[in-house]
Parts: structure tokens; sequence; C-alpha cells
């Protein structure tokens, strides 16, 4: 019903008009919320609200205190996947929230962080490592349709692995890092970088292609494309718009890169493969790590 | 260019780009964001548009979808940056 368009006048008059008691939000909505201010809040009746949660997305935990200040009660991250068809963490009523944490297992799950070498549960609370659950839970995939191989890939030494990283702190909370792999998530919606440099490589134009998330204040992430250009072509803002627009009517609009960078070149590996992970930390301030790897001139 | 001449420009940009049924009714007036016409990960190309077409600028706290929400709101934005 609310699906066109965001607004908080709009959200706000919903939860009064239909006294709607819990409410399951995502961060970027959460976010989009808290940037429209505190004000606007104090013209609706919210009263009904008894339970307040949240998903798609780790939940920073400004948002958790900003709810906590203007609704009472804070929203509640939850931790679930397509895959395991139910809540595995989470925050649950009449437990210490920890803002900024996932939470724990959900009683009657295991949960996990694997070392990512070994596969074997991580000794010791801080440790980063790959989360992952016991098999066995009742609402947990059968399958990925037509692809069994990929199915099996899910489950190594008895876990089920999520494709996510986090720590878990001394008294059992679980905190995300990120995903595994190179997927996107940007206001929820989890974008394949591979999928939109294939599809950029298809316009008459680009060269090259890599993708990498890029952190927004809204969407958490977004996506950000650096692009060579083939011989006879010169780079210009027409050129980025008009790429934009290829990618958002080929993909969709999440897809279409919020921003393509032109670069001369990108940085590969001595056999040739991208470094999309030297892209990254360049967007995200962080180490570049080993480039030993890395092709000279 | 003239006001109206922006809003026209603004407005067949929108229909070519976004609008996939030729049929829908598109004004000045229309709410663009609100109804859902432009989501807000398209917005971005719109605001590329703008600043393409026009030579200017609009910093990213003003590309609100408040300020995207209609042509009448797009132009009024562009013109204060048109100076």
């Amino acid at each position: 019903m609310l699906d066109s368009g965001f607004s908080a006048q709009s959200w706000y008059q919903f939860i009064e008009q239909y006294r709607i008691t819990v409410w399951y939000s995502a961060p970027t909505a959460i976010r989009s919320l808290m940037k429209a201010g505190d004000e606007i809040i104090r013209n609706f009746d919210l009263s009904c609200l008894r339970h307040l949660a949240s998903v798609g997305e780790p939940l920073n935990s400004e948002a958790v205190i900003w709810s906590e200040k203007n609704f009472g009660m804070p929203f509640l991250d939850t931790f679930w996947q397509t895959e395991t068809g139910s809540i595995m963490i989470t925050n649950y009523p009449g437990m210490k929230v920890k803002p900024g944490s996932m939470g724990k297992p959900f009683p009657g799950i295991t949960g996990t962080v694997l070392d990512a070498k070994t596969f074997k549960p991580l000794q010791g609370s801080g440790k980063i490592g790959l989360i992952a659950f016991k098999p066995g839970w009742p609402s947990m995939m059968r399958t990925y349709w037509k692809n069994e191989e990929k199915y099996k890939e899910k489950f190594v030494n008895g876990w089920y692995l999520s494709g996510d990283r986090a720590s878990i702190d001394n008294e059992g909370y679980f905190w995300f890092i990120g995903r595994d792999d190179d997927v996107i998530n940007t206001g929820g919606h989890l974008v394949s970088p591979f999928e939109v440099e294939s599809a950029l490589l298809e316009y008459p134009a680009v060269g090259e292609s890599a993708v990498v998330a890029k952190p927004d204040e809204i969407n958490m992430e977004v996506v950000k494309a650096f692009v060579t250009l083939k011989p006879g072509f010169t780079p210009s803002k027409d050129l980025e718009l008009e790429i934009m627009n290829f990618i958002r009517k080929k993909l969709s609009s999440v897809a279409m890169p919020q921003e393509i960078e032109f670069v001369d070149k990108l940085p590969k590996t001595r056999s040739g493969k991208i470094m999309r992970r030297v892209l990254h930390a360049k967007e995200w301030g962080e180490e570049i790590g080993d480039i030993s790897s890395l092709e000279n001139d | 260019m003239n006001t109206e001449e922006m809003k026209e420009l603004v407005l067949n940009y929108v229909k070519k780009e976004y609008i996939d049924d030729d049929d829908t009714e598109i004004t000045n007036d229309t709410p663009l964001i609100s109804s859902g016409y432009v989501d807000s990960f398209s917005m971005v190309s719109l605001l590329v548009f703008l600043e393409n077409k026009f030579k200017i600028k609009i910093p990213s706290s003003k590309a609100t979808p408040e300020a995207f929400d209609t042509v009448n709101s797009i132009v009024a934005l562009v013109n204060q940056y048109l100076q």
C-alpha cells in the first residue's frame, strides 16, 4: 500500500490511521525517517505501536537510539535470509539491546562464526568470521531451484554458510561486519557486481568495468562503477548519463551506478584479474592490504 | 531559455526516460517521486541530466525527493542555481 514513493508524513499517517502495532521496517527507511526530523513525529498519535523491528541491512546504533528516544522503544535488529526462512539472529523482546548489534541466535537456533579457512567455530570473543548455522531448523531451504550444486556449496563441515561475516562479543551478541562476497546491499536490495559489470560491457563505449559498493548515508551502500573507455571515446558527463540510463533500463534502477568514474586503467593482478578489493578499499577509506600481486605499469 | 521552455525540456525527458506507458498522463504538477514514477535510485540520473543540460551543480543536500517531486519543483530548484 505504501510502495509508491516515500514520505515520512505518509508513513506516520498510515501507522496512526490503521493503528499499527508491530512495525517491521528496514534501515534505509528508518534512516530516511530520521532525516525527516523529529518534529513531524509529534503531529501523529503513534501510541498504538508496541514492537519495532528492522531487517534487510545492518541497523546502525544511531537508529536504535533515535527510535528509543522518539517512539519510546528501540527498533530491534533481526537477521534472516530467504534461505533460512525465518529469523535466525535477533534482539527479541525482554533481552538487553546493544545498539548496533544484530542480537543473539533465536532460541532453538545454533549460530556461530567460523574461521574462513578451517570452517571451525572461532574461539574467544571479537574475532571476525563467517556467520553459520547448524542445519536442521524447521524452515531451512531444501534446495536452490535447479541448482543443487550451489545448494551443496552452502554446507561445509556441518554448518550452513550464510555468506555474511560478523564477530561475537563476550556476551554472545553478534556484530555484523559485511558480506563475505562482493554482493552490494543497497537499501536492502542485493546487487551482484558481476551482473552490472557484464551489462556495462554491452555498452559500446565501455572497454572494461569494475563495480563496487560506495558508502551512502541513506542506503548504506550504493553501486559505483569504474570504467575504462574504448579508443575513440572520451569521458564526459553526457556519457556518464547515457551509461546510467542504459544500465537502469537493462537491469534496474537499483543496479544503476549512482556514480561512474572514468579511469585510464583498472587495478589488476599479473594474471589479469581485476582487483575489485583495491577499488572498494579506496571508496571506504580502508587499508588496501596486500597488493604484491598487482600488475606493474 | 525561459522557465516554460525549461519545464517542457524536463517534462519531455521524464516522459522519455522514466514513463513506460505512453498513455500515462504526466503534467508539470504530477508527483513523480511520491507517485512512484521515478524511484529514489533513479533520481541520480535525473540530477545528472539537469546538471549537464543546464551546466549547474546542485548540492546533494538539495536534491531531495521533495525538490524532485514535480517538474515545477525541479525547475524551481534549477532556477536557484542558474544565476
